[in-house]
């Protein structure tokens, strides 16, 4: 254990650190009235001890779904492809493929909230109205110290304080110390007089201080893994440089992997160690941040970097990718972004699929033109 | 060419009262959504409004466009060649004519747009309401709005469920044109769309305004989208316009210190680019309770007691360069 | 599948109209309507449901021309008879046409009561569109045809009651009241709730307390007792008609309360949706955001209301007339054929008077059923979002 932590200590600047979350060839697809729509196909990522992984890319990309797989947290008609492996770090060092498990079982239900914590675009959605902040808080902390009994769930500390008290307890914490747990973790997220606030509704809060909140909860339990699904595109713009200073913060505290799922480039850019781009629930280019902005292979990394307005550059003009997204019904045969693609070779995009390939330095991307 | 002013809004306050509970919960107190603004919006200009949620900048544009009554102030519509119009006296009938006027773009494609109606009768519908002309008249009409908005005949017999966001948007922006406004207000229009559609609109509104000539008012919390359209920019405050520039200087010689703190929270996309946001501690503090002198000074790293006591004028600083802040100067 | 479209795209990608465009240009241009009709249609419980409803609804109002007799003819030699059911053999050999057993009517040497025997020798073939009594369809057709019958004698499906009427024409002629009933009631609560609860939702402020207000006392007025009390008001020589309308006016004016309040929430929340805000900002007046926006926007909820709220009319009628304090006989209806089958030599003799009573329970289910699949189907738009 102390190993793992001294590796992840010194290797935060290396390429290579070890994986919490490492997804290969993932494919989600929903059945509905119309047909089987693939939403996710084929993706393959990995989350890293102390790094961000951004995921960033339009609405319907599927971003979302191939997190939510994770914790399998999907709408009841969805299908994880039996092909699909998410091997995950549970607690004990060693990645398990947890895709086979159903959505209610009991190691999925350890998962979540466990080793892998989620915060949302909506705090509000997240918090049930009816308790008291600290109820929720502490509710989650003495939910998971149960579940460290199982081998699965058990939670593996990096040295954090909250953990060694955690980890002190075998058995339950009790509601006293559960509270405490509660009050130290909204001080730590930055919310004042939290000693006050921890007995406060969630409505009571304002939109940042709600996300700062849930952020409390989430790491609570000490995740390995955090993801992000847009957690500050409904915040005005001060209060999301409030939370993503917040987060890195914390990382660095607590060593532990995020996921960032974002639609704004700017956001992934200034938070994310390696960025993965999604396109109609495929990734097209994924590698380290900087490489990757600077120098974007995939013709869409290229057309979606063009589109967004600069503040520094006033010109009247924007570069729009051309045409409108294709909905997820009808995926185009061949490469999914080819009906939109300005370079796209005739006669092939249209009708291979182009498989990943690796460029070095981190760097993948699906696309012929790199071949 | 000299500007030429279309909007004048004058000390405007729009204050909503708040109310007990009961039926004879009496009035509390009031929430100052906006209170005293005062600019001008020249014609086939784009004024750039920002602010943080709770600024009360939708405010200001539902003001203009009479979605809700103000409390004081003055608004003029300067018409081409009929003289200043008060925007506050029109009533019932005539306010109901003299919509065609100004028109609204939403933010929520999906709420604006009944989903019942066809793409045709939504866009039609202001017309149908101004009994514009005889049936096949509106239609041409909205087959040409409808054709500059890049929409096909096509689209016009489906229903909004069969578009997307941007589609949808296209849809709106339609509806908005078709009664041929001189004024259109940009309520947060793009701030629901993806990068690229986001893009491809803004494109669209400004082909539009060289087109046609028309006035936005672009009401937006994304910096970098006004940064792209706007004539001048004001940027707003707990109901108080702070600054009010040409784009150029809001954007590279900003004066007020909430402005200089907006434009480094917003995140570049550029790695290379250290992000260092100006830090604000604290949040937009209540409107029914706004802070005493300067409003922002609860949050100003550079407020002192004079900024706690006393509220600053809104003084030009520089040429066509306003700032509501007492020491603009020495922070330069 | 990959492979499928594939192929689709090559052939071409640009001019050959695809069979699936056709159905997708069908769901573009779909109203409200058919996408609530789509919806519905796959709800397979509500279809059967919806099945039952059209049949009940069907036999209550053509229950003249359907049922056998009319509901006072009495068969005087068949009393208190069990069902016949149509059978195609018995021990005398196979036949293409349906057929019952005739009948005999002997006394019991002990009771002397008249007692129906089998005459297992005597066949009575089923025939359809046989004559029979005279009846006017809607009060307006006079015909003497009736959809089935048989050659000689008569045929009771479900038996008789102890006056010899035939039990199965009795249910459809009940099945038309209970159900007109219902649809009067529903109706009449449904025009008070638009008015009472447009005018809260539409007008809000002090008259929007003032209203809720007095719903909430209506509300809280203990049904049954009222009904008790009402009903009990009725003169007694008030003809079956008045008491049937004074009934219907009751169940109205007790139903409309819940109803209303669900037009006064649907009216406020969509009156803060955007759509509306943009039609008064195109110059449409007051009238034009009620017709052409508002109105259409709920009508689909409140028909699920409306649905929902059809039982507990239906319940009320039975119930009442069960008690004795609704119609009364000779007219029929559910809780009338109900109030005959609740004594004891009912159960004991003749259990086939509890025949009504399947009618009465597979009709709520009906309606029920009906109305969750309506409630998914009804706002069609709702997953579109997000």
């Amino acid at each position: 254990m102390d190993m793992e932590a001294s590796v992840g200590v010194t290797s935060t600047a290396a390429t290579e650190a070890s994986s919490v979350l490492d997804i290969r060839n993932l494919k989600v697809s929903f059945r509905t009235d119309e047909g089987i729509v693939t939403a996710v196909d084929g993706v393959s990522f990995q989350a890293r001890k102390g790094r961000t992984l951004g995921l960033v890319g339009e609405s319907g990309s599927g971003k979302s779904v191939s997190t939510r797989a994770v914790t399998k947290l999907l709408p009841k008609n969805a299908i994880i492809d039996p092909g699909s492996a998410i091997r995950l770090d549970t607690g004990n060092g060693s990645l398990t493929d947890v895709a086979p498990l159903p959505a209610n079982s009991r190691e999925i239900r350890n998962i979540r909230g466990g080793a892998v914590a989620m915060i949302f675009q909506e705090p509000m959605a997240s918090f049930s109205p009816v308790y008291t902040i600290g109820n929720q808080i502490a509710e989650a902390v003495r939910l998971h110290r149960r579940a460290a009994l199982s081998p699965l769930g058990a939670t593996e500390t990096v040295g954090d304080q909250i953990a060694e008290s955690l980890r002190a307890q075998n058995a339950k914490l009790t509601k006293q110390e559960a509270w405490e747990i509660a009050i130290e973790m909204l001080h730590k997220v930055g919310i004042s007089n939290a000693n006050l606030r921890v007995d406060q509704y969630p409505h009571e809060l304002s939109g940042g201080m709600r996300q700062r909140a849930m952020i409390a909860t989430a790491l609570s339990t000490h995740p390995k893994l955090l993801i992000a699904d847009e957690p500050t595109t409904a915040l005005d713009v001060t209060i999301q440089a409030q939370i993503l200073e917040l987060m890195g913060q914390l990382q660095a505290d607590l060593g532990m992997s995020i996921i960032f799922i974002t639609h704004d480039m700017g956001v992934i850019a200034q938070v994310a160690h390696d960025v993965a781009v999604m396109y109609l629930g495929v990734i097209v280019e994924r590698g380290p941040t900087r490489a990757l902005i600077e120098d974007p292979k995939h013709p869409y990394t290229e057309g979606l970097l063009q589109a967004i307005p600069r503040m520094d550059v006033l010109s009247r003009r924007l570069t729009p990718v051309p045409g409108d997204i294709p909905s997820p019904l009808e995926r185009p045969a061949g490469c999914p972004f080819q009906t939109r693609c300005p370079k796209r070779i005739p006669g092939r995009c249209d009708r291979e699929t182009p498989q990943e390939i690796g460029l070095g330095g981190g760097r993948f991307v699906s696309c012929f033109l790199h071949e | 060419m000299t500007a030429q002013p279309l909007i004048e809004v004058q000390n405007l306050k729009v204050h909503f009262p708040v109310r007990g509970k009961g039926l004879f919960g009496g009035v509390s107190g009031y929430v100052r959504a906006v209170d005293d603004v005062s600019f001008v919006i020249n014609r086939g200009e784009t004024l750039g409004l920002v602010g943080e949620s709770g600024s009360g900048k939708t405010t200001v544009g539902r003001a203009i466009l009479r979605a809700l009554d103000a409390t004081d102030g003055q608004l003029t519509f300067h018409r081409n060649g009929a003289g200043p119009l008060d925007l506050r006296m029109l009533k019932g009938d005539s306010l109901r004519k003299f919509r065609r006027n100004m028109q609204l773009v939403f933010q929520d494609p999906y709420a604006s747009l009944n989903p019942r109606m066809t793409v045709r009768d939504i866009i039609a519908e202001p017309l149908e309401c101004l009994k514009w002309g005889t049936r096949q008249e509106i239609d041409d009409r909205v087959r040409e709005v409808a054709g500059k908005c890049k929409l096909n005949v096509e689209h016009l017999r489906r229903f909004p469920h069969a578009f997307s966001g941007g589609q949808r948007q296209r849809i709106c922006i339609a509806r908005a044109l078709v009664s041929g406004p001189q004024f259109v207000v940009c309520d947060e229009s793009v701030s629901a769309l993806d990068v690229s559609t986001q893009a491809e609109i803004l494109n669209l509104l400004m082909d539009l305004q060289d087109e046609f000539g028309f006035t936005y008012l672009f009401i937006a919390h994304d910096l970098s989208v006004v940064a792209q359209v706007s004539t001048r920019v004001a940027v707003m405050y707990v109901g108080r316009f702070v600054e009010w520039a040409p784009t150029r200087k809001i954007f590279f010689n900003p004066r007020h210190p909430y402005t200089k703190a907006l434009l480094s929270a917003v995140p570049v996309v550029d790695p290379s680019r250290e992000f260092n946001p100006f830090k604000l501690s604290g949040e937009i503090p209540n409107p029914a309770d706004p802070p005493s002198g300067c409003r922002f000074h609860t949050r100003c790293p550079h407020a002192d007691g004079r900024c706690k006591a006393e509220m600053p004028d809104w003084r030009e600083i520089d040429g066509e360069h306003f700032v509501a802040c007492h020491h603009a100067e020495r922070l330069g | 599948m990959t492979d499928a479209t594939a192929t689709v795209m090559d052939t071409g990608a640009e001019t050959a109209p695809k069979a699936s465009d056709q159905r997708k240009l069908q769901y573009y241009t779909a109203s409200q309507w058919q996408l609530v009709w789509w919806r519905f249609r796959r709800h397979k419980m509500a279809m059967v449901g919806a099945g039952i409803l059209i049949l009940f609804a069907v036999f209550g109002i053509f229950a003249d021309f359907i049922a056998p007799y009319g509901p006072s003819t009495r068969d005087r030699s068949y009393l208190m008879g069990p069902p016949q059911i149509p059978m195609f053999w018995d021990r005398n050999g196979f036949s293409v046409q349906p057929f019952v057993h005739g009948i005999e009517t002997t006394r019991d040497p002990v009771t002397l009561r008249a007692v129906a025997t089998v005459d297992p020798n005597e066949r009575r073939y089923v025939q359809f569109f046989t004559t029979g009594d005279k009846y006017k369809l809607f009060g307006l057709i006079e015909s003497r045809i009736h959809l089935f019958g048989v050659d000689k004698g008569k045929i009771h499906l479900f038996g008789t009651d102890e006056l010899g009427r035939d039990l199965f024409s009795r249910t459809l002629f009940a099945t038309g009241t209970s159900l007109s009933i219902g649809v009067l009631g529903v109706l009449v609560a449904f025009v008070l709730a638009l008015i009472v609860g447009g005018i809260a939702g539409y007008m809000g402020g002090w008259i929007d307390y003032a209203i809720q207000r007095v719903t909430e006392i209506v509300r809280v007025v203990p049904v049954i007792p009222l009904y008790m009390g009402l009903a009990a008001a009725f003169p007694r020589e008030w003809s079956n008609i008045q008491v049937y309308f004074a009934m219907t006016m009751i169940f109205g004016l007790v139903g409309w309360p819940t109803l209303a309040r669900r037009v006064r929430s649907h009216l406020l929340a969509q009156r803060g949706e955007d759509y509306v805000l943009a039609a008064e900002l195109s110059g449409a007046s007051a009238g034009r955001v009620i017709t052409k926006h508002l109105l259409p926007s709920f009508t689909s909820y409140i028909i699920v209301d409306l649905v929902i709220s059809f039982p507990y009319m239906i319940l009320s009628e039975t119930a009442l007339s069960f008690i004795g304090l609704g119609l009364r006989p000779p007219s029929v209806s559910w809780g009338i054929l109900l109030q005959d089958a609740q004594n004891i030599r009912a159960i004991e003799q003749a259990p086939w008077l509890f025949l009504p009573a399947a009618f009465v329970v597979l009709a709520v289910l009906a309606f029920t059923i009906l109305g969750d699949g309506l409630r998914d189907a009804a706002d069609p738009y709702s997953v579109k979002k997000s």
